[in-house]
């Protein structure tokens, strides 16, 4: 009993030992762990910088030509999100300004605004924008709006004069209710706040996947499976071999966490509500089920690269899936299950929850809870896959191939 | 045949390739099933492109018909959907937190109270940009309903004194905005988003598959025979393999398009011609790209990392999301390096029309250019060839 429990533990920290040689000599592997985390978590989060997008280039078209609406297009030009570049005499040069990107949208004030808001009636402007960048045509809306509200607000007093005075006195009597909103997380609306979340998550997932595949592939190519086949391929033993390899990546993804998740949102001052102890319990069984599920993917695979050419791609997809973009209540029912199977989607989410909203550990806890029955599944299928392999390998090589 | 420059051709290498790519499961996957499943996946993943009964919570300390008629008019909305019913503002804000709702609104007690009194009541709206695209829409809603329900009291008194509607509209709000999106008027998710990421995903394939399907004749050592079977001419040899990829790639992206088109995110139109001619210097551009950069160190396991790398900046670089215009000042130039940030400008150029063919030509001629890097790369790709150099000693 006693020699057997020495034998285990020599096997877990001989495959342990392996792996980080096996890691250490392989330039792809250390390029993928190394470049793509370090180098990504930097680059994506200098590209995002910005945050906001403020002061979109846009044209108005006045018609009008009244005091009124150079006081509205003043009024436009004076909000962050849009800058008055051009002011000019019909639709169709705005057209031109916008085809050739010296503007990104137009305002419109028709020719009677002037007129309509003298004799008491509603008068109109259009904000036109190009929907192929929908953060510019956002900006020119929400900048048109405010606009709105402020003019609005001061000539609703100029409206009622237009009015007999027994009713504008009535009128002026009856209280509007009162509505105050605010936004309570990511209140200025910032983009790097809302994505670099979900982008540090699946640079960890990614990298981790790929780096593990390639591993998994060159020992395939090297025959250097034969090498655990002979440590023995009874359930036990290949299960401590699939946890030894998988303690590596954990421990060296845990590190690559600290820094992707806890130093560049300092550095980058990404949103930082969560407790350190709930993304921990968050993180933890995430890396584990990744580390799980890369060794029974990478065991599809004959050479080192050929995963690759099925993983890199579907980084984008890995954000659509998680829900952070369009709510996973609204995916088809196939890609709300893809959400509960993979690792990356539920992580996002739960990360997004806990670092941009400060959400409990009991208020990410079904995220917490998925991940974990994610590990045990993934467990169990790398254990089935690597036996099997091993077997067929020993197989092979009794056979003399 | 097995010596070099006799025998071989360009349509043996041809068909060598083919048959390679046919007897692979993994070629096959990768030329035939990832394309697909970008497209459905792209074609079905935001349902039906509009966010619709997004759930919210209310906080009804009154409890009255007043309040309950603002529940009402919150729930008719299409965009949401009253899902929850709280007591205190604490338990909205967690399951704000947990994802359950996206926003909520507190009306306070006495709201209908004050209402006949005429003092003024207040209601309160809460909603998060941390989830932004949902909260975005969340947020507009709440307050496009609030806003009128707001002027309710003066729409009755004025109503009550016989004001036409046409006043009481130009009293409340004197001048009105109209927001006009041009090309997507519904602002469908998919629309906006499915085609282009379709082909982000379509030039990663493209870019992986270009250095995998050489570098693999590199490492396991047929090049040699690779080259023989194009009678050891490298521009033969090169163009002999990646033609048959570009054609299956070409084609599947092609079918990529028609499967968006039909879920009706695509507005093609009338210029589906240049929508050919643009995937396919898209698919050939990168594949150049990929190719010069193999060729620069033709070692598969490093190369491919690098690439696969320089392939997944194109979901930003595009500049289908943030506005490149937006991030710092290089960046935009930067991007000019990419097939893709060519492609998604005269992709949104042509479906939407309103771009001159002129601005169209500098990227057209930019992608042909790319067919040009890695001719002076490759004799180098051929001494790689012929040394051996990279092969892998396989123990």
């Amino acid at each position: 009993m006693k020699r057997r429990l020495v034998s285990r533990t020599s096997l877990l920290t001989q495959t342990i030992y392996d792996e980080i040689r096996g890691i250490s000599r392989s330039l792809s592997t250390v390029l993928v762990l190394l470049g793509g985390v370090v180098a990504y978590g930097l680059l994506y989060n200098l590209l995002y910088r910005p945050n906001v997008v403020n002061e979109v280039p846009t044209v108005v078209v006045d018609l009008s030509r009244s005091e009124a609406s150079r006081r509205l297009t003043e009024l436009i030009d004076a909000s962050p999100r849009v800058h008055i570049v051009e002011s000019l005499d019909d639709l169709h040069s705005a057209q031109q300004a916008v085809a050739q990107g010296i503007a990104e949208g137009a305002i419109l004030i028709p020719h009677d605004l002037g007129e309509r808001l003298h004799r008491g009636e509603q008068a109109l402007f259009v904000a036109i924008g190009s929907t192929n960048q929908f953060l510019n045509y956002e900006a020119i809306q929400s900048g048109a709006l405010g606009a709105m509200q402020f003019a609005d607000s001061q000539l609703r007093a100029n409206a009622v004069a237009h009015l007999p005075a027994d009713v504008a006195q009535k009128l002026l009597l009856a209280k509007p209710i009162e509505v105050v909103g605010a936004a309570l997380y990511n209140p200025t609306r910032g983009y790097a706040d809302y994505l670099m979340p979900a982008v540090l998550v699946a640079i960890l997932f990614q990298t981790m996947l790929m780096a593990i595949a390639i591993r998994t592939g060159s020992e395939r190519e090297r025959r250097g499976l034969i090498h655990y086949a002979r440590r023995g391929t009874e359930w036990s033993s290949v299960a401590i071999v699939v946890m030894g390899r998988g303690v590596v990546y954990v421990v060296l993804y845990a590190i690559f966490a600290l820094f992707l998740l806890g130093l560049l949102p300092v550095v980058f001052d990404l949103p930082r509500l969560g407790n350190p102890l709930t993304i921990t319990a968050l993180i933890v069984p995430f890396l584990i089920a990744t580390a799980l599920l890369g060794q029974a993917f990478g065991l599809l695979f004959r050479d080192s690269e050929g995963a690759l050419l099925l993983i890199a791609f579907f980084s984008v997809g890995l954000l659509f899936l998680s829900g952070m973009s369009y709510p996973t209540t609204l995916l088809p029912p196939l890609w709300r299950a893809v959400h509960y199977i993979l690792p990356a989607p539920t992580a996002i989410l739960g990360y997004i929850k806990a670092a941009s909203m400060g959400a409990t550990s009991a208020e990410v806890g079904t995220h917490i809870a998925t991940l974990w029955a994610q590990a045990l599944g993934y467990f169990v299928i790398a254990v089935i896959m690597l036996r099997a392999t091993l077997r067929r390998v020993v197989n092979q090589a009794l056979n003399g191939q | 045949m097995s010596r070099g420059s006799k025998g071989g051709g360009f349509g043996h290498c041809f068909w060598r390739e083919v048959s390679r790519l046919g007897s692979r499961p993994l070629y096959r996957v990768v030329c035939f099933g990832v394309p697909l499943f970008c497209a459905l996946f792209m074609a079905t993943i935001f349902g039906d492109g509009q966010m619709t009964d997004l759930p919210i919570g209310v906080v009804d300390h009154d409890f009255t018909a007043s309040s309950r008629k603002v529940v009402r008019h919150l729930d008719s909305s299409p965009t949401l959907a009253v899902a929850e019913h709280y007591t205190s503002t604490e338990e909205a804000l967690s399951d704000l937190r947990r994802g359950r709702i996206y926003g909520f609104v507190v009306i306070p007690r006495n709201f209908a109270d004050d209402a006949a009194a005429g003092i003024g009541p207040k209601i309160g709206y809460y909603y998060q940009y941390a989830l932004l695209s949902a909260g975005a829409q969340v947020a507009t809603s709440l307050e496009v309903i609030l806003k009128t329900l707001a002027t309710e009291p003066v729409v009755v008194v004025a109503s009550a004194m016989a004001l036409p509607p046409g006043e009481i509209e130009a009293l409340l709000m004197p001048i009105t905005a109209d927001s006009e999106p041009l090309f997507n008027p519904s602002l469908d998710y998919s629309v906006y988003l499915s085609l282009p990421f379709f082909f982000v995903m379509l030039q990663i394939v493209v870019l992986l598959l270009t250095v995998y399907s050489v570098g693999e004749e590199i490492k396991f050592g047929t090049a040699v025979e690779w080259l023989s079977s194009a009678g050891g001419n490298i521009g033969k040899a090169v163009v002999g393999k990646l033609l048959p990829q570009a054609l299956a790639l070409s084609a599947m992206a092609l079918l990529g398009v028609a499967i968006l088109s039909i879920g009706g995110a695509v507005p093609i139109g009338e210029r589906w011609p240049l929508t050919v001619l643009y995937v396919v210097l898209l698919v050939v551009a990168s594949q150049a790209l990929a190719l010069a950069i193999f060729a620069i160190y033709p070692a598969m396991g490093l190369t491919i990392s690098v690439v696969s790398m320089v392939g997944s900046l194109g979901a930003t670089l595009c500049g289908v999301t943030f506005p490149l215009g937006a991030m710092a000042p290089f960046v935009e130039q930067l991007a000019l390096a990419l097939p893709i940030r060519h492609f998604m400008l005269l992709l949104q150029g042509e479906p939407y029309a309103i771009s001159v063919p002129s601005a169209e030509w500098p990227h057209i001629v930019a992608l042909m250019a790319f067919g040009l890097l890695p001719l002076p790369l490759l004799p180098r790709l051929r001494r790689a060839i012929i040394s051996r150099k990279y092969e892998e000693k396989i123990g």
